[in-house]
């Protein structure tokens, strides 16, 4: 019989294999970035633009030219292109965050060829056709109307106009009605301006050739019948922030079960170094299921199914949030154990026992979060929108497995201010 | 062709063994037959509430996450009508942590009454968030009961209703854990870049000493077939209506399972599906319409499921959908629209594929079907599928006897 007492002995991750993407550039500048792998014959093609919601001047606008895009090029019926990429078993999807957006092709390398023109055409000659611009209007209202009975939809809504407030793009509580008022006229402006080959990356990841890499060029290197698509960029933001940023904040829901609590801060993050340091100090406090807040509130107290805490790097601001769904008879305890967990981070430093668990977990969710080319890609692509690289990944290494906590301790007490903490309750409170 | 490697421990515990020398990652999947089907129908939600508990401490080891997060691991689990999956990945230096945590909590499981306690409580949280406090999210609570009257598929993995949850006692965990937790009644899969001959000096030292166990007989009485229509009104405080049809179809192992699976594909998969030109898009009568299949082990649903513009009542979405269908059952459709859902199906599967994860589950759950090696002729299968073989099987599922259907009500202004 094997003696269960004693556990294995575990090795310490002290290296991280990192598939480094080649980087080159096509005839027309555009850079783009190559993450190849003989795995399986697939490709990932993903054309990204600086033209997220912190770039539109109107609600709505940067996710409505962003879908519309995927629909038609001039001269195509909308019905046409679906059928098209259907047949080949090829998928065209749009994504719209809060920098960047763009369109991502998925394809399996033998129908590549096959694909590409009109993929191309897509972002190259948008037509933006009325018909559809229209039918994305009235989904968007019903969807709005729908998201408004969420308490996860008005919670998450609630913090951003608390935080960033209603004149910045991100803190704007859009509302049902602010679909119809999108016009199209607006998008076509919108992509001119921000879908452009000045302002985009290509990446592509899979089981790629030289043909391929030689069609990227023919496709999105060169203008193409005449129509240049190096249009001029017009990109600004406006980042004024005015959120009132309340202690607390109550979206009643009078049938509500459980209330959504959302809360954050924006930190002072002024280098890499502290950016990854953040990155320590929040997995202990709720960035995996052993966190601190899912200790407390899930496995302590029951209150909840799952809370965590995030951070996301805006352009020019960093924030720390909170969010949990919680029993609403527990809403109020269950804030004022967030708050003790803040306190907590404050009082003393992170055990070295704690510690050494955290930096365990976080260097496994490095090496899966580098596993294969598609999810190295992704990585790759949040790094990229920083300007950053390969660099801040043996950084990040370098500085997870050495991290005292007495380092950790004092970039806590410089950076965490309990005051700055606005809550937002959707339910009950 | 996916190759791997298997052998059956004495205690009867099957493991499967799939070699990717590229990945620094195991995957270590390891499968329950045991679901929300052998559940009592006055203990409901148990097979889930069960997978909670199994977190919380095992004979000798009291805090399973923390031993697998200091090996760098990650996991999760989950729940459904017909199985019970847990799953781990972990930096293949460390792959012994993952066969000492599982091992232990297949030997005997800490039966601790904190743990219950807590895990009710956080069951229920589950509960209000993904069914009471979403807008439509009680829908399968009243479909599930008004298509099944005997099967238990009649209810959801979570349980007919929180009360269950709350009631259960310690007796039952420690009952549920003998009658379904046993090296005979699981499927281990490790994939990653593993050798047989080390997953079986590890599987040999962690599991072998493992009891078989005397697994409770399943017994569940089939459905018989419906011969009505069955129909529900629900009027709730949400901002439009919506319609939910379901339909009897055949288990997972039948011949038509695959041909029933690409007629949901014809009807709603992809931009270029009947549902999405038709009625989004061309006649603009939903924002969202879907058709699905359960992929149950049991005679499973074919699900459609819509939210209408308020222009458009109940009766006038009905018969739109059903044109749709009567398109099916008639094969007027074109050749080449079968042939467009069998690629898509055929590039999905490339896909799924990449991680080690993904095939890991996937092995174990053909395993559980019969045999792993089916994992091999998916891709035959849909191929073969004939147009001949969708008309007779939309003409054997969608009649109206065999249709359960809800209308979901919007209350919005006094409608």
């Amino acid at each position: 019989m094997i003696d269960r007492s004693i556990s294995p002995k575990t090795k310490r991750i002290d290296s991280i294999k990192i598939d480094e993407p080649v980087k080159d550039t096509l005839d027309n500048g555009i850079d783009y970035y190559g993450f190849y792998s003989a795995n399986a014959p697939v490709i990932k093609l993903d054309l990204i633009f600086r033209a997220g919601v912190e770039y539109q001047k109107t609600a709505l606008q940067s996710v409505f030219a962003n879908s519309l895009l995927k629909e038609a090029p001039i001269g195509k019926k909308p019905d046409e292109v679906a059928e098209f990429f259907d047949f080949y078993g090829s998928f065209v999807e749009t994504f719209s965050g809060a920098e960047m957006s763009g369109l991502r092709l998925f394809v399996p390398t033998k129908d590549f060829d096959k694909v590409i023109p009109l993929f191309s055409d897509l972002i190259l000659n948008p037509s933006l056709p009325e018909n559809e611009f229209n039918i994305l209007k009235k989904k968007y209202y019903s969807s709005i109307e729908n998201n408004m009975k969420k308490t996860n939809y008005v919670a998450m809504r609630g913090l951003n106009l608390e935080l960033f407030g209603d004149k910045h793009q991100l803190g704007y509580f859009v509302q049902a009605d602010d679909a119809n008022k999108v016009e199209l006229e607006s998008l076509k402006e919108f992509i001119s301006g921000h879908y452009t080959s000045e302002n985009c990356q290509i990446q592509i990841a899979g089981q790629y050739d030289d043909d391929i890499l030689k069609s990227l060029n023919k496709y999105f290197g060169v203008s193409k019948d005449g129509i240049s698509w190096k249009n001029e960029s017009n990109l600004s933001q406006n980042s004024t922030i005015s959120g009132d940023r309340s202690k607390l904040k109550l979206y009643d829901f009078k049938d509500a079960v459980q209330s959504t609590i959302y809360g954050g801060a924006f930190l002072d993050i002024k280098s890499d170094e502290e950016l990854i340091l953040l990155g320590i100090l929040n997995t202990v406090f709720g960035g995996y299921f052993g966190s601190r807040l899912m200790k407390n509130i899930r496995e302590d107290k029951g209150y909840t199914y799952g809370i965590g805490s995030f951070v996301t790097e805006y352009s020019n601001k960093t924030l720390l949030r909170i969010v949990s769904d919680v029993g609403a008879d527990v809403t109020k305890y269950a804030i004022s154990e967030i708050y003790d967990e803040i306190d907590m981070l404050l009082s003393k430093p992170v055990s070295k026992s704690e510690l050494k668990l955290v930096k365990n977990y976080m260097m496994g969710e490095l090496i899966s979060s580098l596993d294969g080319v598609i999810p190295t890609s992704m990585v790759f692509e949040k790094l990229l929108s920083k300007n950053r690289n390969k660099r801040f990944i043996e950084k990040n290494i370098e500085i997870v497995s050495s991290i005292d906590s007495n380092i950790l301790y004092e970039f806590t007490l410089n950076n965490i201010k309990p005051d700055d903490f606005s809550f937002v309750v959707a339910g009950k409170y | 062709m996916i190759k791997f490697d298997r052998f059956t421990l004495e205690n009867g515990l099957r493991v499967i063994i799939y070699n990717d020398s590229t990945t620094p990652l195991v995957a270590f999947n390891l499968l329950y037959n045991v679901g929300a089907r052998d559940e009592d129908e006055n203990r409901t939600g148990f097979a889930h509430l069960f997978e909670h508990l199994m977190f919380g401490g095992s004979k000798n080891i009291p805090n399973y996450d923390t031993v697998l997060q200091k090996a760098g691991g990650e996991n999760n689990a989950f729940t459904n009508n017909d199985f019970t999956n847990y799953y781990i990945t972990i930096p293949k230096q460390n792959l012994e942590t993952a066969f000492y945590l599982e091992s232990d909590r297949m030997l005997e499981l800490g039966f601790s009454e904190k743990s219950l306690d807590v895990q009710r409580n956080v069951v229920s949280e589950e509960f209000r968030q993904r069914y009471l406090n979403q807008p439509y999210g009680d829908v399968s609570l009243f479909l599930r009961p008004l298509a099944y009257n005997v099967h238990p598929y009649q209810w959801s993995t979570i349980g007919k209703e929180i009360r269950h949850i709350q009631e259960s006692k310690l007796e039952d965990v420690k009952e549920f854990f003998y009658n379904h937790y046993a090296p005979n009644n699981a499927i281990l899969v490790v994939a990653g870049n593993v050798s047989r001959h080390e997953i079986e000096t590890l599987c040999n030292k962690w599991f072998s000493d493992i009891p078989e166990r005397q697994i409770k007989k399943r017994n569940i009485s089939p459905e018989p077939a419906q011969n009505e229509r069955r129909e529900l009104i629900l009027e709730r405080d949400v901002p439009a209506d919506a319609i939910y049809l379901a339909y009897h179809m055949c288990d997972r192992l039948n011949k038509d399972y695959y041909a029933t699976d690409l007629i949901s594909d014809l009807l709603s998969n992809g931009r270029s599906s009947m549902f999405n030109k038709n009625l989004i898009k061309s006649q603009k009568i939903f924002p969202q319409l879907d058709a699905y299949i359960q992929g149950a082990l049991d005679p499973g649903l074919f699900m459609i499921n819509g939210k209408l513009y308020p222009e458009f009542d109940f009766e006038i979405a009905e018969t739109k959908i059903k044109e749709q269908l009567q398109i099916i059952k008639n094969g007027d459709f074109k050749k080449n629209d079968l042939e467009k859902v069998k690629n898509k199906v055929q590039s999905t599967l490339l896909f799924s594929r990449l991680g080690v994860l993904n095939l890991a589950m996937e092995l174990a759950y053909f395993e559980l079907l019969g045999d792993a090696n089916m994992i091999n002729d998916i891709q035959q299968n849909y191929r073969e599928v004939s147009k001949d073989q969708i008309v007779r099987i939309a003409n054997e599922i969608f009649s109206n006897e065999n249709e359960s259907c809800i209308y979901y009500k919007s209350n919005k202004n006094g409608k």
